[in-house]
């Protein structure tokens, strides 16, 4: 008597697994909703005082007062400008410096172990140095978002360049293409998987900068609404603005997710694709 | 299966395509290339037969310019075009970006559709390699190739990883693409049939030298079913040191 083998039934038709219902982003939403519900229980049933953590309608309350009074939407453009600008910076200069170790072999030791050094520093031990060299104003402010966000996009840049497959430079070179031509057709888009890995890590460090940046002299931005608020010990406003943060963190990674998604499509089984 | 067309002179017809004079390459001290001489005729197609690690692939790589510490002489025309093994098609270009790449002509659209549609893959044009087949990818790659209206190709093993049924098919298409714009064709191989039906020259490479050479006949002994054809396998066979087939 044998095994009887198992019979399955094959999707048929739709040509594909199964037939998602919900659209992806629309699925990811639901962790941080679920969060949000847990807080809501939390407060709401008075198993956590509004003392120790506000409940949702005060932080919204006093999120809408803060709009309303014209205070908040300033703040917010000025805390964007900076990462904005830091981030410009950063990003610029992190590529180009991976491109020129990564292209040049002789400049390869010099910048890499150069950048090393750069990675063992921790970042916000520069800010003293920062505010003596440069001020207490923008300056050191978006040096700071710069500085923490170069060495992600250097790092994982210059490691995407060093894996591309010789056999594809070759390739090119037996095409005709030129060292300009091989950077462009061969470099730029072969170390692009790893430029976008570094770049969510820089956007993760570019707000993490912004909030250590806007301590010195907080006299706008979101980090002036900060302190405001632990000076007045406003719970509802210190946590409206962590929201903010978070909200604003979100955003950036879905942003790189939606470029991978654009950029990386020919990867197979790129599981954006899905 | 092949067209008919006349076997090629090895030289004499004018000026030679390809001229390699005392090719010399070493790899740490083992010497893989001893003063090897080639010449080959314009039109010619030429095999050169070698067991693996004979010295073929390095050849063809020297002769493609990828290889700048080989020692020796020589002379290729201006256009060039290389088809290896494993393609190398570049994963994040669509097909008819891959094929057009450093063809530099106003036109290229229209000469990659055409060299598209000679191998048989208009309809690919906007796949990514990735989702190509094996035999797909011999396809691109041969039209990547092709494109540049070379006047020398080198191909380097350009089916040996094609299951059987699709090398078949493969050589075929080869052959017919040789017939219309008889290209002087330079192609390493180990597969002795292969040889045999495409090439008007086979070379045996034996050390890092051309040790054996036969000249193809007529267009009839390059017929499996040839008379020919059966003798020639044998006797190529037993200068690459397989006996008893």
């Amino acid at each position: 008597m044998s095994d009887v083998g198992t019979t399955r039934q094959l999707a048929l038709g739709t040509g594909r697994r199964h037939r998602r219902i919900l659209p992806r982003w629309v699925r990811r939403l639901a962790g941080p909703l679920l969060l949000i519900a847990v807080w809501l229980m939390l407060t709401a049933t008075g198993l956590v005082s509004s003392r120790t953590f506000p409940t949702v309608p005060d932080v919204w309350r006093a999120g809408s007062a803060l709009v309303s009074q014209g205070v908040f939407l300033p703040a917010l453009g000025v805390s964007a400008r900076r990462v904005a600008i830091g981030l410009a910076i950063g990003l610029g200069s992190g590529l180009v410096i991976a491109v020129v170790a990564g292209m040049w072999g002789r400049a390869e030791d010099v910048v890499d172990s150069g950048m090393q050094v750069f990675k063992a520093i921790p970042t916000f031990a520069l800010v003293p140095l920062l505010i003596v060299w440069l001020g207490i104003y923008e300056s050191p402010k978006i040096t700071l978002i710069a500085l923490a966000t170069a060495w992600p996009v250097y790092f994982n840049t210059f490691s995407g360049i060093r894996n591309i497959d010789r056999r594809f430079v070759e390739a090119a070179h037996t095409l005709g293409l030129g060292r300009w031509g091989i950077v462009r057709h061969v470099v730029v888009p072969g170390s692009m998987p790893g430029f976008l890995v570094g770049l969510r890590i820089s956007l993760t460090n570019a707000w993490l900068a912004l909030v250590i940046a806007e301590e010195i002299n907080a006299t706008n931005g979101l980090g002036m609404l900060l302190s405001d608020a632990r000076i007045a010990f406003r719970l509802d406003r210190i946590v409206f603005v962590i929201v903010v943060y978070a909200a604003l963190g979100m955003l950036s990674y879905a942003l790189v997710r939606l470029l991978e998604e654009r950029v990386l499509v020919w990867r197979p089984g790129f599981e954006g694709e899905q | 299966m092949s067209s008919p067309r006349e076997p090629a002179p090895g030289t004499g017809r004018g000026a030679p395509a390809l001229v390699a004079q005392g090719i010399c390459r070493s790899f740490g001290g083992r010497e893989v290339l001893r003063a090897l001489n080639l010449t080959i005729g314009r039109g010619e197609f030429v095999a050169i037969l070698g067991r693996s690690g004979c010295g073929k692939s390095t050849l063809l790589r020297i002769l493609a310019d990828l290889d700048p510490e080989a020692v020796g002489k020589v002379e290729v025309p201006a256009r060039v075009a290389v088809a290896f093994q494993d393609a190398r098609l570049l994963p994040w270009k669509r097909v008819a970006a891959n094929v057009g790449l450093g063809v530099r002509d106003p036109d290229v659209e229209a000469r990659v559709a055409r060299a598209l549609a000679d191998v048989g893959m208009t309809d690919r044009h906007r796949a990514w390699p990735s989702t190509l087949s094996g035999g797909e990818t011999a396809r691109v790659a041969l039209a990547r190739a092709l494109v540049r209206e070379p006047e020398l190709l080198l191909l380097d093993e350009p089916f040996g990883s094609l299951d059987a049924l699709t090398r078949l098919r493969m050589q075929e298409l080869l052959a017919t693409l040789c017939a219309r714009y008889r290209p002087t064709v330079l192609m390493v191989t180990h597969d002795v049939d292969e040889a045999l039906l495409l090439a008007d020259r086979v070379v045996v490479m034996v050390d890092g030298v051309l040790e054996h050479e036969v000249t193809m006949g007529a267009a009839a002994s390059r017929t499996r079913s040839g008379d020919r054809f059966g003798v020639l396998r044998e006797q190529l066979l037993g200068m690459l040191g397989v006996h008893g087939h």
